[in-house]
């Protein structure tokens, strides 16, 4: 009942907001290409969908997205896993790993353009990199986190190294991934945006910047929504794999709220 | 009835399951002395026999028994298993610790059958041992459930019958009652005394509890605190099946008492 009661109160909260940004707006006569009217963004919202124009960009932008983000990640996982494993090998390249790790790496996103062009590679590599590290990290952590008692389990029963690494550290590692993928896959909807913003062809990034030169305030907003909608969907099915992995994890079943965000 | 000290194990065969000499166990300790965990212990377990270990926190107990889990060597000395030096763990160990370390993401069949896909057994027909054993340890149509649906004694259950699968003929156990609550831990007294009849396994229990060690053990050894050594070998003569009841006799209290006396003798233990 209370829920009812709660989801009526967000929306005539919503409702009121909207109204007061409407009149607002109107009653003060804020010019368009600074804070347009809710009204004139959903009407470009709807103008750019029906027209073919948005989904022409969104679809460069959430394939450069996507790919970077299974890239990224796969390279996260897999690297971090032999850090976690080999002790040489974490000699090797963990100084690497630090030095940057505490680097911006959207920073990055010029120098990937120049290199690979205006393309979609450079939004791929772009979006990967943001992915690679949470996933790197959180990986290594994860197969660390494995139970002492048992690994002394698995150790009694003359377990060979894979075979712990397969049973026990891969699944404990599980929680620690998911929360990696939960973080890079709203990195690599920054990361190609970045890209774009730098330099490209088509995608959404590039129609903002487009409308920022055509002062098209409205058109800015809409596609601001537009890729609000994707983080959100990409988020949510992150959110549903994770509670499908991680069915007998119990801190999984607990979050549901507020981790969209 | 006069306490008896056995002069080793029992058994018409006299071929020992456990056989342990001389065993030491030095701990490094970084900037500091070593640790001498385990002085220079014999132990001898005949086939079939139930030994309890008692002794008090930090005695080396689990030191022990993790060098016959073959998961750490000894610094000296030498420990046999059915006549063979051991050099790692053994498949025929079956081993139960003080949780019951089930792994969440299995189901409790497959938590059961943990030491069939390590071992590369069968899985088919190991598939019917394993819905036995749970027969067994009385947690029949549980085998779909996950471990967390499951209340602490259920999943040490599912620990012991995990420790069973693969027909181990001797099983260490460390503490395997010690977190659970009184009532429940009498209760898996009486089951693992019906387990062993059924079974016969060779057991090597690690108790802090003196009640629950004269109540399963054919013989009662104890620790002296760290470095341990056996300074006690005590023979339990109370005939089998015992029912609970025999807690409250004159013999099991005799038992209890002397077993007591010698540990607060040797510098307390809890409980």
């Amino acid at each position: 009942m209370s829920k009812v009661k709660d989801t009526a109160i967000s929306i005539a909260f919503f409702a009121f907001t909207m109204g007061a940004w409407e009149l607002s707006t109107r009653a003060f006569n804020v010019p368009s290409y600074v804070l347009p009217p809710p009204s004139a963004i959903a009407m470009a919202l709807y103008r750019g969908l029906s027209s073919g124009l948005y989904i022409r960009h969104l679809g460069f932008t959430l394939q450069a997205t996507l790919t970077g983000f299974v890239l990224g990640s796969i390279l996260g996982i897999v690297l971090g896993a032999l850090v976690a494993s080999y002790r040489y090998f974490e000699m090797l390249v963990y100084p690497y790993i630090i030095m940057f790790k505490s680097m911006p790496k959207v920073a990055l996103a010029p120098l990937f353009v120049l290199w690979l062009g205006l393309g979609i590679w450079s939004k791929i590599v772009s979006a990967a990199i943001l992915c690679f590290f949470p996933l790197m990290i959180n990986t290594i952590a994860g197969l660390r986190s494995a139970d002492e008692d048992r690994i002394s389990l698995m150790k009694s029963l003359g377990a060979s190294r894979f075979q712990i690494f397969l049973h026990l550290r891969l699944p404990s590692a599980l929680p620690f991934i998911m929360a990696g993928l939960e973080l890079a896959v709203v990195l690599s909807l920054i990361g190609t945006i970045v890209a774009e913003f730098v330099g490209a062809r088509a995608g959404l990034g590039t129609l903002i910047q487009n409308m920022s030169s055509n002062m098209d305030g409205a058109g800015q907003f809409s596609v601001l929504v537009l890729l609000s909608a994707i983080g959100l969907t990409m988020n949510y099915a992150v959110r549903r794999l994770k509670k499908w992995v991680l069915f007998w994890d119990p801190s999984t079943r607990t979050d549901e709220s507020g981790a969209s965000i | 009835m006069a306490i008896e000290h056995s002069g080793g194990p029992a058994g018409a065969s006299g071929a020992s399951a456990i056989s342990i000499k001389g065993l030491l166990k030095r701990y490094k300790a970084a900037g500091r002395e070593d640790i001498l965990a385990l002085d220079r212990t014999d132990i001898e377990l005949a086939e079939g026999e139930f030994v309890a270990l008692v002794g008090p926190s930090g005695c080396g107990k689990s030191t022990l028994l993790k060098i016959l889990a073959g998961i750490q060597p000894p610094s000296e000395g030498e420990a046999l298993i059915k006549g063979e030096r051991l050099t790692g763990p053994r498949p025929d160990v079956g081993v139960v610790l003080q949780s019951p370390v089930l792994f969440p993401w299995r189901t409790i069949l497959k938590n059961v059958m943990l030491p069939v896909d390590v071992l590369r057994l069968d899985k088919r027909r190991y598939r019917s041992v394993a819905l036995e054993l749970l027969k067994l340890v009385q947690l029949e149509g549980f085998e779909g459930r996950y471990p967390r649906e499951l209340s602490g004694g259920m999943q040490q259950r599912v620990a012991i019958a995990r420790s069973l699968i693969n027909d181990p003929s001797l099983l260490l156990m460390d503490e395997p009652f010690g977190a659970l609550d009184a009532m429940t831990r009498e209760r898996m007294n009486a089951e693992l005394q019906r387990i062993w009849m059924e079974r016969r396994k060779t057991v090597l229990l690690i108790t802090h509890s003196i009640p629950e060690a004269v109540f399963l053990a054919d013989r009662v050894l104890v620790m002296s605190p760290r470095p341990g050594r056996i300074i006690e070998d005590i023979r339990v003569d109370l005939e089998r099946p015992r029912p609970m009841s025999i807690m409250g006799s004159a013999d099991f209290a005799r038992y209890v008492g002397h077993l007591r006396g010698l540990l607060h003798a040797e510098g307390g233990i809890d409980g």
